[in-house]
């Protein structure tokens, strides 16, 4: 098997996004033809993510069908839902094998999928799972760790939302991600789910994320 | 460069300020440890030479002087007087800002590449046991290139360039180049630090490896005669930009609390090194390290690794800009 870090050229880098934002995404893209091109989610706070890394709580686990297992991971906005089968073994392997609740530590890539009703919903597809307190004593570690994760998805969500909108006139938004417009984008696309605008919401969703930190 | 426990914002106010030049030694310190946190929360705390710059910038700012009079190497008026610019180290160079005219001594040249372009004749680095800076010298200024690889110069003087951040030096018409003979210098590494979380270990190249016997160099499989080493291989990524890294044996013992005797028990007993990979992967994937280290090729080899477990100080400001921005 060709590891993963010799496959990419570039590597893409791990997004920081809370569950709040997540739940809310549901466009994917692709900024070429090419069928080895990598897919982005088009992110509500004005980025596009190849890959993301999260820190939560495992609350759920479920096998939906006959070695496909859904994983629950609760952060302080909402919860991501992961799924894992025969392509991520290993993932696969570590949500059958734990009982929940556990803080783990995710890296993985976004996709949408359609529910029956029609509905778009994101979901990530697991490169990895580690369970931070699987071992004796790895519980204080765990609980800074999810900290440290929530206070840099703040801190880079803040950031984005900060980005001043693209000098570009387009208003289509495959238009405007194909110039890189991922701000314009976002708010175009997003621009119905929310009141009151998508980055105020975004906002909203950090600070309360952010609330959860001070003890 | 530095153990661990440098790293605290007081060490680092106070190193910051022991650079500073006499006059300028009872700045008050509190007032630079809270510039360094504040630097360190606008995302240049796994950025040393940064760190150190925007903070020196703005202490030269708020005494009204420029970095080079507050470091007590350089005035304005680019060393004119008595002929002779100030001497400076390589380190010292890095924290000063554009178009400051400072000497060089016992800077050793290597590196060096002839004539880029038309304009420039020589590029190259200039090293001391701090580390190195690039040098430029100019078509214009030189008839044929100046210096020569590993040979030990005094330059004077040398003028600073400031590039989207980065520091290098100018060689012009009024630099003395003299050759010191009988000096050799020991060129420390540019060592660099990254912060972030582990997200990937390349499990193929990590673990109980296998390396060549003769000349050391990594294998893939025991053709031939070989022998076993422990390393990591992984990327650290802190949301914004990915690094490989690799860790090298004692480090990644200590990391992962696996020794090589008993990565070597645990492969036999599965007859399967990769066992060890990932036995390791679970122990340090996911978590936040900072990593210190040199450069090579795209690798940041480790001399020093950290666990982040603590989580960094509530915030009240970002909280608030949030509390705003959301309304």
């Amino acid at each position: 098997m060709s590891s993963e870090n010799d496959s990419e050229v570039t590597r893409q880098v791990a997004v920081r996004a809370f569950a709040g934002e997540f739940e809310m995404a549901n466009h994917t893209f692709k900024e070429s033809d090419d069928q080895r091109a990598p897919r982005y989610m088009l992110l509500p706070s004005g980025a596009k993510a190849n890959r993301l890394l999260i820190v939560g709580t495992l609350t759920e686990t479920e096998e939906v069908s006959e070695g496909n297992w859904r994983g629950r991971i609760a952060d302080p906005t909402g919860a991501f839902n992961i799924y894992a089968g025969e392509y991520e073994p290993e993932a696969a392997q570590v949500l059958q094998n734990a009982s929940p609740p556990h803080y783990v530590s995710v890296v993985g890539k976004p996709r949408t999928f359609e529910t029956d009703d029609g509905d778009i919903r994101s979901t990530l597809r697991p490169e990895s799972i580690i369970v931070l307190d699987g071992g004796q004593g790895d519980e204080e570690t765990a609980i800074e760790t999810r900290k440290r994760w929530v206070h840099e998805t703040a801190r880079q969500t803040l950031d984005r939302l900060n980005a001043e909108p693209e000098d570009v006139a387009f208003d289509d938004v495959e238009d405007l991600i194909q110039e890189g417009a991922f701000v314009k984008a976002a708010d175009r696309h997003y621009a119905d789910e929310y009141e009151g605008g998508s980055r105020q919401s975004m906002a909203s969703i950090v600070a309360a994320a952010y609330e959860s930190l001070d003890e | 460069m530095s153990s661990e426990d440098d790293n605290s914002p007081e060490d680092i106010a106070e190193d910051i300020r022991d650079s500073f030049a006499d006059e300028y030694q009872d700045y008050d310190l509190d007032d630079i440890e809270s510039l360094v946190e504040r630097f360190q929360r606008m995302g240049l705390g796994n950025n040393d030479d940064e760190l150190r710059r925007a903070v020196i910038t703005s202490v030269a700012e708020d005494e009204g002087v420029d970095r080079g009079t507050l470091l007590g190497v350089s005035g304005e008026n680019g060393g004119g007087g008595d002929g002779s610019a100030d001497s400076v180290g390589v380190q010292a160079v890095k924290e000063l800002g554009d178009e400051q005219w400072v000497s060089m001594e016992n800077v050793k040249a290597v590196q060096l590449d002839e004539h880029e372009s038309d304009s420039i004749i020589q590029t190259g680095r200039l090293g001391d046991e701090d580390g190195t800076v690039r040098f430029v010298a100019w078509s214009a200024s030189f008839e044929e290139a100046p210096l020569e690889e590993g040979e030990v110069y005094n330059l004077d003087p040398v003028v600073t360039d400031e590039y989207e951040g980065r520091i290098s030096v100018n060689l012009n018409k009024t630099t003395e180049v003299e050759e010191v003979d009988g000096v050799d210098v020991e060129v420390g590494e540019d060592t660099e630090a990254v912060e972030g979380c582990l997200v990937s270990i390349n499990r193929d190249r990590s673990g109980l490896i296998l390396r060549d016997a003769e000349t050391g160099e990594y294998v893939s499989s025991d053709d031939g005669d070989t022998e076993h080493d422990l390393r990591l291989m992984g990327v650290i990524d802190d949301g914004t930009s990915a690094q490989d890294v690799v860790i090298g044996r004692e480090l990644t013992e200590e990391l992962t609390g696996i020794t090589e005797d008993e990565a070597t028990e645990m492969a036999m007993e599965h007859l399967d090194r990769s066992v060890v990979a990932d036995a390791m992967a679970e122990r340090v994937l996911g978590r936040y390290y900072r990593i210190e280290g040199v450069k090579i090729g795209r690798y940041l080899n480790a001399d020093g690794v950290e666990l982040l477990d603590e989580a960094p100080e509530f915030d009240e400001e970002l909280l608030i800009e949030a509390r705003s921005m959301g309304q």
